[in-house]
């Protein structure tokens, strides 16, 4: 194993940005994106530790481990504390701005500032490597999160999506919410969390991207100083054996809201990881084609007053899932998933019209220009390719590459109506 | 005026506002048409951003605009009503990528200026009518859109706390209006209202981007100097603050939520300079927007009482509001600790530590302004409407000479004048 820094520069990202990506001897994966013109950095320091992480092994272990839901997202509430209080803090004496999220794959930390660059980074970086934590805090934290959990319940959206996935899904960790339930947060303990801060914040398990202005020189001589190098752990995940079919096909509730809110999902086998990403653009451009704002289908429901702007569709691309869900609102949830069967259909028959899948490859070009725009964007990116173990950027280099074949492949494969599955909120009245 | 934003009153009351840096990836354009926030018009001006944005003489179906749209490299056409104080403004903006991204040496700037005079000017008419189908359309889709925002509990309550506080004036109109005003607009009617916009509105023009302003300013003054105007110059968009009564509103609803919502409203007292609205948006940092707030420390770290608990402040009509999700249960206790933290200020018992932190953070905020251009075009759309024309390290400045005795007066006429809570059912405190 190397012990030595090793650098690689990229001049020619398709974005206009030059970057670096470092393999920090302690094992972590420094991105840097300087962008000198800019006025603030921003920094993200991830985990490849998401609410599915659950049951794990490391190369140490012979046995899986089984923790409660929500303890990745518990963890991430705990980081912010040490010695002195809390972090949040630290950053305030710095006027850093300083956030934290979990979702399904990762727990990121986030840090933007216009100054004390590197006096800040320095906190981040010693904050996620140093856990502190007491039994006091640790229930106090507990009240927090399950007001948190409460939040989230009262939200339609919330449950017309949760219901989806326990609709499409059977037994896999995504049907339960990132903050876990109020009787799995009471299972965690100090000892809990700290095991999972070994496993998962061990640095070869985690990425640092740095964009917008800052010295890179800097950052690196931070690392050197701040990072021991740690012996690399693998992480091996058990995933639920789910099967292919959904658990049930329809799933309503009452909850206040004006109109029904409804989401359709189409329950797929997992993309494989080496075409993970192409597959999902083709993907993205078969539901632009399909039913996106300049579709035949759009323009139909929308004009019969079936769907409202908040219509949309979405692939759910995680670790071992792969689902397309389909999102609005509307007063006749039945009728909107019946007309856009049939226009699947006839897509099946008849493929994606030249002109419109050039046209939308034009618009999701545009999309991912723009996308580039702050430096936050950037760092996201740098952090979205550790993640999915690519290169960065690698959409907008690929997009043009997709054949419309692929396309249509994706509308063949894609939408098996047997492993469908319809969750609606409707108003209580 | 600035020196860095370039302004220009073009026609009368016409104002074209530019500010453009290569650093951007794309160009925002923005029109904005400010009118009096008044009950007779509200409805009528939030209907008419929805049927302005679905078709045009030119693009004269949904489908037909929307790939247009699609061909500008999926630019993002964004139609909406705001509330600026007791001003309610339509606008109409558009982002596309910069010129440099297009991939056949378009000028998607100058094409996008064109499509946004045409989306705005040329509207599909027929007979001094909109399109009755249309009107249909996006009278449902607003209905809903009032109707809906019961769906996001949060916002709801704070809305409600708002018309509690303010009632009787035009401040408790909602953004969008009434439904039962949407109910009653004439297609002829609603054209009435779009002429008399046209030429009574104050029209401020921003273009904020990668690419030069001087053909889009061009194309503005020859599309908009055909108009009839008679500018309302009595426009104003800083409000009095409200009178309050002795004891505060107070008032419960109940509705299907597991968590309560409880919100408090206070008067405080109007700015009268730029260096004022500083000294009360910092007491109201220490109070309630840093992460290391009073109302943070203690309502949710010490008391662990809820999850969030937040103070905002609307400058332009003077008022702020404390919300916060609660256990019902707590109610009285959370409540008390929020007017607690309130006195503390106004007594002068916060550190030195607490400004150190607000400085920082207002300086950090004004340093990054010219990173991204939606944050140019906001900070300086709030320098025209409050009329302080300051520019970003101005306002810094006065941050940094701003100490403790400023603090204590900006906030010491702060007055609670409403509470709101919204309950769940049957389980009562």
């Amino acid at each position: 194993m190397s012990r030595e820094n090793i650098i690689k520069t990229v001049e020619d990202s398709p974005v206009g940005e030059k970057y670096m990506i470092l393999n920090h001897k302690s094992g972590l994966t420094v991105f840097l994106c300087p962008m000198k013109k800019y006025s603030a950095m921003y920094a993200q320091f991830t985990a490849r530790y998401g609410s599915l992480d659950t049951a794990f092994r490391t190369d140490a272990q012979k046995d899986f481990t089984r923790v409660p839901a929500g303890i990745a997202h518990f963890l991430e509430h705990k980081m912010f504390e040490d010695e002195e209080g809390d972090a949040f803090m630290k950053f305030a004496q710095t006027g850093a701005n300083a956030n934290a999220y979990t979702s399904s794959d990762r727990t990121s930390y986030e840090l933007s500032c216009t100054s004390g660059m590197m006096e800040n980074l320095e906190i981040l970086l010693s904050m996620l490597t140093k856990p502190y934590f007491t039994e006091e805090s640790i229930r106090k934290e507990r009240e927090i999160i399950t007001q948190e959990i409460n939040m989230y319940r009262d939200s339609p959206y919330w449950n017309v999506y949760f219901n989806l996935l326990r609709s499409l899904y059977h037994r896999h960790p995504i049907t339960v919410d990132i903050a876990g339930t109020a009787e799995s947060i009471a299972k965690i303990d100090r000892t809990l969390l700290l095991f999972c801060h070994g496993v998962f914040y061990n640095l070869h398990n985690m990425a640092l991207s740095v964009s917008g202005n800052f010295e890179a020189d800097e950052v690196i001589e931070l690392c050197d100083r701040i990072l021991e190098s740690s012996p690399e752990i693998k992480i091996d995940r058990e995933f639920a054996d789910e099967p292919p079919e959904v658990r049930r096909s329809f799933f309503s509730k009452r909850l206040p809201v004006a109109t029904p809110i409804f989401e359709i999902g189409f329950k797929n086998s997992p993309l494989p990881k080496q075409e993970l990403l192409r597959k999902s653009i083709a993907a993205d451009i078969a539901l632009e084609a399909l039913c996106g704002e300049t579709s035949a289908l759009y323009s139909r429901l929308y004009n019969a007053g079936l769907i409202t702007d908040s219509f949309d569709s979405e692939l759910a691309c995680e670790k071992d899932l792969f689902a397309i869900i389909f999102s609005g609102e509307s007063n006749k949830p039945q009728a909107v998933l019946d007309e856009l069967l049939k226009e699947i259909e006839e897509f099946r028959q008849n493929g994606v019209n030249e002109e419109d899948f050039r046209r939308v490859k034009k618009y999701l070009y545009g999309k991912f220009a723009m996308g580039y725009s702050d430096v936050e964007s950037i760092a996201n990116a740098l952090t979205n390719a550790f993640i999915e173990e690519r290169t960065p950027f690698e959409g907008i280099r690929i997009l043009p590459e997709i054949s419309i074949k692929e396309v249509n492949d994706a509308i063949r494969e894609y939408f098996d109506f047997g492993r469908l599955a319809l969750s609606v909120v409707e108003p209580v009245n | 005026m600035t020196d860095r934003l370039k302004r220009e009153e073009i026609l009368p009351s016409v104002f074209f506002n530019s500010f453009t840096d290569g650093l951007y990836k794309s160009n925002r354009i923005s029109i904005n048409l400010f009118m009096p926030l008044s009950r007779d018009k509200a409805a009528k001006h939030a209907l008419l951003t929805g049927v302005l944005a679905k078709s045009s003489k030119k693009y004269p179906s949904l489908q037909s605009l929307n790939k247009k749209l699609y061909d500008l490299y999926g630019a993002g056409l964004v139609s909406d009503v705001s509330k600026i104080g007791e001003s309610q403004s339509v606008t109409l903006h558009l982002l596309s990528v910069a010129n440099r991204f297009a991939l056949e040496g378009e000028n998607v700037l100058s094409a996008s200026a064109d499509f946004l005079c045409e989306t705005l000017l040329e509207p599909n008419i027929s007979g001094g009518a909109f399109i009755p189908e249309e009107v249909e359309i996006e009278r449902a889709r607003l209905i809903d859109l009032i109707e809906s925002q019961i769906n996001d509990k949060r916002s709801y309550a704070i809305h409600r706390c708002s018309e509690l506080l303010c009632e009787g004036e035009n401040y408790a109109i909602p953004r969008c209006g009434y439904t039962e005003d949407a109910e009653k607009i004439s297609p002829e009617e609603l054209y009435q209202t779009y002429r008399e916009l046209l030429a009574g509105s104050r029209i401020e023009i921003f273009h904020v981007g990668s690419d030069d302003s001087s053909d889009v300013k061009a194309l503005f003054k020859s599309r908009l100097s055909v108009l009839e105007r008679r500018p309302d110059r009595s426009i104003v968009t800083m409000s009095a603050a409200p009178r309050v009564c002795r004891p505060p509103k107070n008032i419960s609803e109940n509705m299907d939520v597991t968590q309560a919502k409880l919100v408090l409203g206070f008067a405080a007292e109007e700015s009268k300079s730029a260096r004022d609205s500083v000294a009360m948006l910092m007491a109201m940092m220490i109070y309630g927007i840093l992460p290391s707030s009073k109302l943070f420390r203690n309502v949710r770290e010490k008391l662990g009482l809820c999850y969030y608990c937040t103070a905002r402040y609307d400058r332009y009509k003077s008022v702020v509001f404390v919300d916060s999700g609660i256990e019902a249960a707590n109610r009285e206790r959370a409540a008390r600790e929020i007017i607690a933290q309130l006195e503390e200020i106004k007594n002068g018992e916060f550190a030195d530590k607490d400004i150190r932190e607000a400085r920082l953070a207002l300086r950090s905020s004004y340093r990054g302004v010219f990173d991204e251009a939606r944050l140019v075009e906001s900070y300086y759309m709030g320098n025209i409407m409050s009329g302080f024309d300051k520019e970003p390290e101005e306002m810094a400045a006065f941050a940094d000479e701003i100490g403790r005795e400023e603090i204590i007066n900006a906030c010491r006429g702060m007055k609670l004048g409403a509470v709101y809570c919204l309950e769940g059912r049957g389980v009562s405190a």
